[in-house]
């Protein structure tokens, strides 16, 4: 559940962000707390906390005191923002670095992508 | 950070040999820290002179801010169940509990019965008679359930197979959770506790050689994957603590993060990197430690 | 305090050691005494020693004190003091219930003629010169003495091995010689009897008790640096 090489806590706090961005957790539900994390993913609670204060940090989560955390009002699209800025990073530059080292052009994998999107139908329009 | 447990020059020799030599190191209150190295590396010496079971040849110990030592109002705070621990002759695990529900204040009779269902621990056959497994469960469940403010595991695992060793981790983070405490948690099985940890300290041949936390750990030790030359000239000037070669490739693991600029390089000369885990790189220091510089307080 | 009497409590949740084992002791050495009593011919007074077996036991008690429950005190964060202190104050405990078992049995030994058969084992007038106080006392400082001895040899043992365990006893037995080589030197072996005589059995059991208190120090210096 947890891989190496990456410090832990970054890996809960995405997951939370995925989970909102998914819409698995919705905008003013309340967040899992850092214990239940803690329980679900097998890791120390303190580096729960650690994931769940830098969401803090971000404006993604809200402090309610002695409630609990929630999801801030405009976190998904400030997620969605966020993600989009870092898509390219994230994932075309190892793509394309593949891409050159196997002797591809950019314009054989944009047909590749085009091919793809037509062959295999987007699975959220598809139940 | 507060340290509940401070331990400052503690030497212990054994006539010839040198058990601990001049450590210095602290354990932050209410935290799990993880005390990890090879067998026979110091682990046990260095818990029973804090609990003072065992003495110290130099050098102090202090708990909760005082000597330990002859000292009920800190030792009934402390719980260390050694792995190799004798309990009373024909006793069984249930005349063991009743005395420590007796000595530990926290004791929570319930929590401890629920792991006797949990360990299927049989509660009338003697100590004496039990697994190696079964008798390593008699320590745990004293461990957890006397909720002590400093309980130590001594390998608590020895002889447990996966599902109870899961058992224990994940009662132990639980109870943990819901009763905050300090633990220092043994290990050489250090794949299994890496993520329950939130402090490392290794100790190799009597000495400390790495203590942080885990997190900063992470990614403290990367793997270089390639051709020979490519990983020489990147490694260059770096510190090398482990390399491996099949024909022109090679690997070799350096420690210190990798900053952008070294991932851009990385890329550039067609290198790869491996992350290496806590495991990998406390058994990579402990092969290589009179090579390798301490790294204590990486980032405390 | 609470903590030395949670030891008495932990020395007896495994009852083998302190109950078990010394009663067997007792009745077998009660019925063998009471056979042997049975195959001699005569009408004498019947004399056994080995009715006394359960008291000198006590000596193996001590041992078994030590070494069985010292090792597991340390996991329940008990004190060297707290332990100590519990493990006399058991021995204490466990010496009185012998020693009034002991009078209970002498009253009756005396009161059937020594088993019907004139048997002695409990001697229990010669303890106590018809006084019963006297000889629960006796009973009671003999048994002690020998568990606190049991106690201090095994602590020795735990801390010096072997080695220093012969040396402690060779210790012992060398200064008991140099003793009684002196006493036979400066021929006071009468002043030694007179003394013994004039003391009486309070006395002797005053002198039991400085002995203990002696040995008893001995194994809680021993035990204040001794490691599970």
């Amino acid at each position: 559940m947890v891989e190496e090489g990456r410090a832990i806590f970054l890996q809960i706090a995405q997951s939370v962000e995925d989970a909102i961005l998914d819409g698995s957790l919705a905008e003013e539900a309340q967040a899992p707390s850092t214990n239940e994390l803690a329980a679900f993913h097998r890791i120390n609670p303190a580096t729960a906390a650690k994931g769940i204060n830098l969401l803090v940090d971000k404006g993604v989560l809200q402090k309610r005191r002695g409630i609990g955390m929630f999801v801030a009002t405009g976190a998904r699209e400030a997620l969605l923002t966020e993600r989009r800025t870092g898509f390219a990073d994230r994932f075309l530059d190892p793509l394309l670095a593949e891409a050159r080292a196997i002797g591809l052009s950019p314009a054989d994998v944009a047909d590749l992508i085009h091919q793809r999107t037509t062959s295999t139908p987007d699975p959220r329009s598809t139940p | 950070m507060t340290a509940v447990i401070e331990v400052d020059h503690l030497t212990k020799r054994y006539r010839e040999t040198l058990a601990l030599d001049d450590v210095t190191v602290t354990f932050a209150e209410n935290a799990i820290t993880g005390l990890l190295g090879r067998n026979g590396a110091g682990k046990t010496t260095l818990m029973s002179i804090i609990t003072a079971q065992n003495f110290a040849t130099q050098g102090t110990v202090r708990a909760f801010g005082a000597e330990p030592y002859e000292n009920a109002a800190v030792l009934s705070r402390m719980c260390f169940v050694r792995e190799s621990q004798q309990y009373q002759d024909e006793s069984k695990p249930h005349h063991a509990f009743a005395a420590a529900r007796m000595f530990f204040a926290n004791w929570d009779q319930q929590l401890a019965e629920s792991l006797v269902e949990e360990f299927r621990l049989p509660m009338n056959r003697t100590i004496k008679k039990l697994s190696r497994g079964q008798l390593s469960a008699v320590g745990v469940i004293i461990g957890i359930a006397s909720r002590a403010e400093i309980t130590f595991f001594d390998e608590p695992y020895l002889g447990l197979d996966a599902v109870a060793r899961q058992v224990f981790y994940d009662r132990l983070l639980a109870d943990y959770a819901s009763h905050p405490r300090t633990i220092v948690l043994s290990s050489h099985l250090i794949d299994e506790i890496a993520h329950l940890i939130e402090n490392v300290v290794v100790i190799d041949d009597g000495r400390i050689i790495v203590d942080t936390d885990a997190e900063s750990l992470r990614g403290e030790a990367t793997t270089i994957v390639g051709e020979r030359s490519a990983v020489e000239t990147f490694t260059l000037g770096r510190r090398v603590i482990h390399t491996d070669a099949l024909g022109n490739t090679m690997a070799a693991t350096v420690l210190g993060q990798l900053t952008e600029a070294d991932r851009h390089a990385l890329t550039q000369a067609g290198l790869d990197t491996e992350p290496v885990s806590l495991q990998q790189l406390v058994v990579r220091m402990t092969q290589h430690a009179h090579q390798t510089s301490p790294m204590n307080g990486a980032s405390r | 305090m609470s903590r030395v009497l949670d030891v008495v409590r932990m020395h007896l949740l495994v009852r083998l050691t302190f109950v078990t084992l010394p009663l067997i002791i007792l009745g077998g050495a009660f019925a063998l005494t009471l056979a042997i009593f049975a195959l001699i011919p005569s009408d004498g007074i019947k004399i056994a020693g080995a009715g006394q077996a359960p008291l000198w036991y006590f000596l193996s008690v001590g041992v078994m004190a030590q070494t069985r429950t010292f090792p597991f005190s340390q996991a329940m964060s008990t004190t060297r003091r707290e332990f100590f202190l519990g493990t006399m104050l058991t021995g204490l405990l466990a010496s009185g219930a012998l020693a009034a078992l002991f009078v209970v049995l002498g009253l009756i030994e005396k009161a059937t003629d020594g088993w019907g058969m004139n048997g002695r084992m409990y001697f229990i007038d010669d303890f106590g010169g018809g006084n019963v106080a006297v000889a629960f006392l006796a009973y009671l400082v003999i048994a002690m003495l020998a568990f606190t001895t049991g106690l201090t040899f095994a602590t020795v043992y735990k801390r010096f091995k072997v080695l220093g365990l012969w040396a402690a006893i060779a210790g012992v037995v060398v200064a008991l010689l140099l003793a009684i080589v002196a006493i036979t030197k400066t021929s006071s072996w009468p002043a030694v009897g007179d003394f013994l005589i004039d003391a009486g059995p309070l006395g002797l059991a005053a002198i039991g008790v400085a002995v203990i208190a002696v040995v008893g120090l001995a194994d809680y210096l021993v035990l204040r640096r001794t490691q599970p």
